[in-house]
């Protein structure tokens, strides 16, 4: 009796809800199934086209003018070389710089400025950094064309990422935590190291390995640097010349030869391969450490 | 008031005052908390109750704005001094919350905690500090079986008395409670309040409470602040049952609150 009472009287809004519901929740699912249908488009292309192509030789050779013995071996160790120490340089830099904002400076209003330059710095065009790259680290500390070059680069550009996602993840950490761990006369630090860090891990992985699967796929500021499209060995050390699979694709791609194309896309999927691979990996670590607690 | 009286104190306090920024929340608060006792702190929300217990332990020194004028004494010791070690005096006045707030570890690690940030190394010492606090905190026979399931499955009275026994793990002299039972079930709440009764033969407690019969039942002494001041101090039957000012009596028998 009540309810029917109360229904009659609600204003045409509330009755329309219901209504919104359903279009907000088709408008969704639509957009999910966009995305979800132009992956699933690309990769199966590149797939059909590229599979003959995937077999063992072709991890295994170098490149080379004749499509069919080209390999992406220079490439695909190029690409490991470059993200593990872009990786090495700029999750630390990220990880503390960011636990320094957010932790320890005081909310003034330079920490502010800063904190807006960070956010604007994420949404600079690669290419930008790519002649930051080029000035620094290719002319000013002339490393040359080298791995550490590159990997120097690619971590200026994720650094912006590492630091916004790291410090997202440490004002999710809730306040009561903290306190609960200060009261039992725990320092700053002590704090830091075992509640919040360990609380916030999961988000910080998560943005980490974003903004790694990002600077995997980066070829502009690699190619501002100058890195080699064609190389037929491996790097011995940071100073060495390399390449990478996304510069690789871009030199077959631009070629002329119909084979050529083939060599493309059995790269794309390779390339493709790695970053989903990587997310894989990010989300079952998550998982698992989120199980633990 | 002579001298020894103070020194027994476990906090004589002077002309307390403290706020945040513009806004004053603390005006001239003088009180003498005495050992082994237990003592309610009440009054009507928003008037200065947990701003008063988080300057005992200098909680508030981690809120940006706040100020704090006056004299704070922890047994002969200047809470607020220049060469105070505030991790140290945090562990000696320890604080449990409103809200249970256990780690998200295990049941033991949550105590352990507070014994390993303090250097304690020995497994074996640490151990039997586990065991000593957890039983002290009533809170052994439920939980020694599962020692190593994380915290956060226990149920919210259990978690509540996981965070007594890892404040009590680091040996406090003061135990400072923040409406400990609000977020409790009236069996929890009971618990609890055995446990604090329990306590007060090893430790000064102060308890900040809304519930008013909680007060009447656990409490020694009683504070009564209104609007930022200290409207009231003395023994418990005395502010409930022979209070002079008209606030106090107003405000127990329910006129406001
Ligand atoms: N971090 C803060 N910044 C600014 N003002 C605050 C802060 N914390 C508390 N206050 C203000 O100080 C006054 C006292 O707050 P306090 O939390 O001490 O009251 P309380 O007596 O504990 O209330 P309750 O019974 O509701 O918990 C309130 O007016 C509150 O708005
Ligand atoms: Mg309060």
């Amino acid at each position: 009796m009540n309810d029917i009472y109360r229904h009659q009287n609600e204003p045409w809004w509330v009755r329309r809800a219901s209504g919104i519901d359903q279009v907000v929740r088709y408008a969704g699912v639509l957009s999910i199934l966009f995305g979800v249908v132009v992956l699933v488009v690309l990769f199966g292309q590149a797939l059909i086209e590229g599979f003959p192509r995937l077999q063992l030789e072709f991890f295994t050779s170098f490149p080379s003018r004749i499509a069919s013995q080209a390999g992406i071996l220079s490439a695909w160790v190029g690409t490991i070389w470059v993200i593990v120490l872009c990786a090495l340089m700029a999750v630390p830099l990220g990880v503390m710089t960011a636990l320094y904002l957010e932790e320890y400076s005081s909310r003034h209003l330079l920490s502010r400025i800063l904190e807006i330059n960070i956010a604007n710095l994420a949404g600079v065009p690669s290419i930008i950094y790519g002649l930051l790259g080029l000035g620094l680290f290719v002319r000013l500390l002339a490393l040359g064309r080298s791995v550490l070059a590159g990997a120097g680069t690619l971590a200026l550009l994720i650094l912006p990422i590492v630091i916004l996602a790291t410090r997202e993840a440490l004002r999710a950490v809730p306040h009561s935590l903290r306190e609960g761990s200060y009261a039992l006369g725990a320092s700053r630090w002590q704090t830091i190291w075992h509640q919040v860090l360990p609380a916030a891990f999961p988000s910080i992985l998560t943005g980490i390995i974003l903004a790694v699967s990002r600077a995997v796929g980066e070829t502009a500021p690699l190619i501002m640097i100058g890195a080699l499209t064609y190389i037929a060995f491996l790097p011995q050390s940071v100073r060495d010349p390399f390449t990478v699979l996304p510069i690789q694709v871009f030199n077959w791609v631009s070629r002329p030869q119909q084979a050529f194309t083939a060599n493309a896309a059995a790269g794309v999927v390779v390339l493709l391969g790695i970053t989903l691979t990587i997310n894989a990996v990010a989300i079952w670590l998550r998982h698992r450490y989120q199980q633990k607690i | 008031m002579n001298d020894t009286h103070t020194m027994n104190m476990v906090f004589s306090i002077r002309g307390l005052q403290a706020g945040y920024g513009q806004k004053s929340v603390l005006h001239d608060v003088s009180i003498d908390i005495p050992p082994r006792s237990i003592t309610a702190i009440i009054g009507p929300s928003g008037c200065g109750k947990s701003t008063f217990l988080r300057c005992l332990n200098r909680m508030n020194d981690l809120t940006p704005d706040f100020y704090v004028r006056g004299k704070v004494m922890h047994r002969d010791e200047d809470v607020y001094g220049q060469s105070v070690d505030v991790t140290h005096l945090r562990r000696r006045i320890g604080m449990v919350f409103q809200k249970p707030n256990p780690f998200p570890k295990s049941i033991f690690d949550n105590v352990a905690y507070g014994l390993r940030i303090h250097g304690m190394r020995d497994q074996k010492k640490i151990t039997e500090k586990v065991h000593d606090s957890l039983v002290k905190a009533a809170l052994w026979d439920e939980v020694k079986d599962h020692l190593a399931m994380p915290a956060l499955r226990l149920s919210g009275g259990q978690q509540q008395r996981l965070c007594i026994a890892r404040t009590i793990a680091v040996a406090p002299e003061v135990i400072l409670f923040d409406e400990p039972c609000s977020a409790l079930d009236p069996v929890s709440t009971r618990n609890i309040e055995n446990l604090i009764v329990h306590l007060k033969k090893d430790y000064a407690l102060i308890v900040v409470t809304h519930n008013l019969q909680q007060a009447h039942r656990i409490a020694d002494y009683v504070g009564f602040f209104h609007m930022g001041r200290l409207v009231e101090f003395g023994a418990m039957k005395q502010v409930f049952e022979e209070s002079t000012h008209q606030l106090t009596r107003d405000y127990v028998q329910g006129v406001f609150g």
